[in-house]
């Protein structure tokens, strides 16, 4: 049954979190347990990845062995390292016997978001394009092909030097599912899709008012737009995922200068990298600024303030080395990054006229009414109070939103294997959807955080 | 009483009023969208590449397979169906306008393309579905 891998992959991630966050740090319930979910979930994929490395096959009993050695193995540092018992790694009778009225109409709501949630997903049972023709047909290969790594021969439409964290995370289900493949594809992106939601509402309980939080992820999880490409089961709704993940946990770290906390941090970070191929660009902005940012701004000994960032480097560099190993050894060069002859490559779309079509395709795609003006909001968010957007730990995001819209203007700018009008539909609204739960998380906690003075 | 004038017409508030009217706004688009769904679902969805679905069981523990089509396979104008039968036809690999493999998969537009495919190729039909998808294998 697929919900047994869910709950292994919850332990895991939950397990993970409980080693390595300090106790002092009071992480909210939705928070913790979404997170737990997603860590769980990439673990387990990076688990499953390493397997296929080492016995260079589809193992169902080795991959069930490694996830109960991960669960063993971290039980145990739990309970020997931090000196706790399993009534504290598992406080379950404290949270049951804290349940009020409030908590069982919020069990009750989220139980009909995912209802609706998977309502949206029926309408399209195998995804949309990207999703079977990339990530759901890799997956196959991963399952029933005797040579898996045929992946990284097949033609460049199917995209072989694409990451593959979601295919493994799909291949560790299937693992326990008894299902068909498409089921189990189906039922990560619901999953996902819901998580993502519950994260945002964590991240901002954690920082904000409840009521700000409910209808922060309240605004994400009924949007359309948002509902319609997080059920695609494609990669995005993972990478919208890590990256508010990592936002989260790097803001916790900045504020408490917690070394666990760096760790969780940078395992978000690798994640992505593992993601989509955007993620190592995200990965490598949110570290650069969140690095300088502490090594800048704070107070103390040089030596000091490369503390934090060391332990942040030590977090993406143990999920992050999945990725450099995929893309030295296994994957193929991307063409859309490294064509084949950049010199006599010609960027057409390199000038004013380029400049202009993005501005204006971004903003006829801003002003869809798919998107319920959740962008306009947003933009109000920021221009009411700017200041806002770059004080204390805020502007490490802010910053990292510029840096990033920048860069990705600079690759819409150097498109040259494609017309720049068909890029800009095919990818323009993919990357809004994964920057909107963290672009709605930092709009909401700038203006409402708990700690404004 | 001026405090509570003052918040109401703070910046926050405003802010916190524009959500509520988006958050509004999202609940009836959803409760609609699925209320239209629920009304007129339709119950037959279709898997992609199901046109090269009876293709699967001959090349069943075949590795590599050609797939030869003389449509326009360019990233804006292709119409899909070479990623369909990969999708369809995985874990067999599908080299696009290959002619090195034993079996191959023919997709063209017309007869006359498929005798030529079939000449070059100097092969013969094993299989044609209803779908005009062929597969042959080289003599």
């Amino acid at each position: 049954m697929i919900i047994i891998f869910y709950f292994i992959a919850f332990l895991i991630g939950y397990l993970t979190i409980s080693m390595l966050v300090s106790d002092k740090i009071k992480l909210q319930t939705s928070l913790r347990a979404s997170l737990s979910l997603g860590l769980g979930l990439g673990l387990c994929a990076l688990i499953t990845f390493l397997s296929f490395l080492i016995f260079n096959k589809y193992s169902q009993l080795i991959i069930s062995l490694a996830y109960i050695l991960t669960i063993g193995f971290l039980l145990f540092i739990n309970i020997n390292k931090h000196k706790k018992s399993i009534k504290d790694i598992f406080p379950v009778h404290s949270a049951f016997k804290n349940i009020c009225v409030k908590d069982t109409l919020a069990l009750i709501l989220w139980g009909a978001i995912i209802f609706c949630i998977f309502l949206i997903a029926k309408r399209l049972p195998f995804g949309r394009w990207d999703a079977w023709a990339l990530y759901n047909m890799k997956t196959k290969f991963l399952l029933f092909s005797d040579s898996w790594k045929d992946i990284f021969r097949l033609h460049w439409h199917t995209q072989p030097g694409y990451p593959l964290l979601l295919p493994f995370i799909h291949a560790s289900a299937y693992s326990f599912a008894y299902r068909s493949v498409n089921v189990v594809c189906f039922a990560t992106a619901v999953l996902l899709s819901f998580s993502c939601g519950l994260l945002l509402f964590g991240s901002l309980k954690q920082f904000t008012r409840s009521s700000v939080a409910f209808i922060g992820s309240a605004i994400l999880l009924t949007n359309p737009v948002y509902l319609s490409l997080s059920t695609a089961q494609y990669a995005d709704i993972l990478l919208a995922f890590y990256l508010l993940a990592s936002i989260t946990t790097i803001i916790i770290t900045l504020k408490t200068k917690d070394a666990g906390c760096a760790v969780l941090s940078g395992l978000f970070l690798g994640l992505m990298t593992f993601t989509k191929n955007e993620g190592i660009v995200l990965c490598l902005i949110l570290f650069g600024l969140t690095c300088l940012n502490i090594i800048l701004f704070n107070k103390g000994s040089f030596r000091s303030r490369l503390t934090v960032p060391a332990y942040l480097l030590i977090g993406l560099a143990s999920t992050a080395i999945f990725t450099i190993l995929f893309k030295i050894f296994l994957a193929p060069p991307n063409p859309d990054i490294f064509p084949a002859n950049v010199s006599n490559a010609n960027m057409e779309f390199l000038n004013f006229k380029g400049l202009t079509i993005v501005i204006n395709f971004t903003l006829k795609e801003i002003a869809y009414k798919g998107w319920c003006s959740i962008w306009p909001l947003i933009m109000i968010m920021f221009i009411i109070n700017p200041i806002k957007f770059f004080r204390k730990e805020p502007k490490v995001i802010s910053v990292f939103f510029v840096c990033y819209l920048l860069v990705l203007l600079f690759i819409y700018l150097t498109t040259i294997n494609f017309d720049l009008t068909w890029r800009l539909t095919s990818t323009l609204q993919r990357i809004l959807f994964y920057l909107l739960p963290s672009a709605l998380f930092i709009g909401f906690f700038s203006h409402w955080r708990s700690d404004d003075t | 009483m001026t405090l509570t004038i003052k918040k109401i017409l703070s910046f926050k508030s405003a802010i916190l009023a524009l959500s509520l009217i988006v958050l509004v706004c999202n609940i009836f688009i959803l409760v609609t969208g699925i209320i239209i769904q629920l009304k007129t679902e339709n119950k037959n969805s279709f898997e992609p590449g199901l046109q090269f679905a009876d293709l699967k069981d001959d090349l069943n523990g075949v590795r590599e397979a050609g797939f030869i089509t003389n449509k326009d396979l360019s990233s804006e104008n292709n119409d899909g169906q070479f990623l369909m039968a990969q999708y369809m036809l995985a874990p067999t690999a599908l080299d696009l306008n290959a002619t090195k493999h034993k079996y191959n998969i023919l997709d063209c537009t017309s007869k006359t393309h498929v005798l030529y495919a079939l000449r070059s190729l100097n092969a013969a039909p094993l299989k044609i579905n209803k779908y005009g998808k062929i597969l042959a294998v080289k003599q």
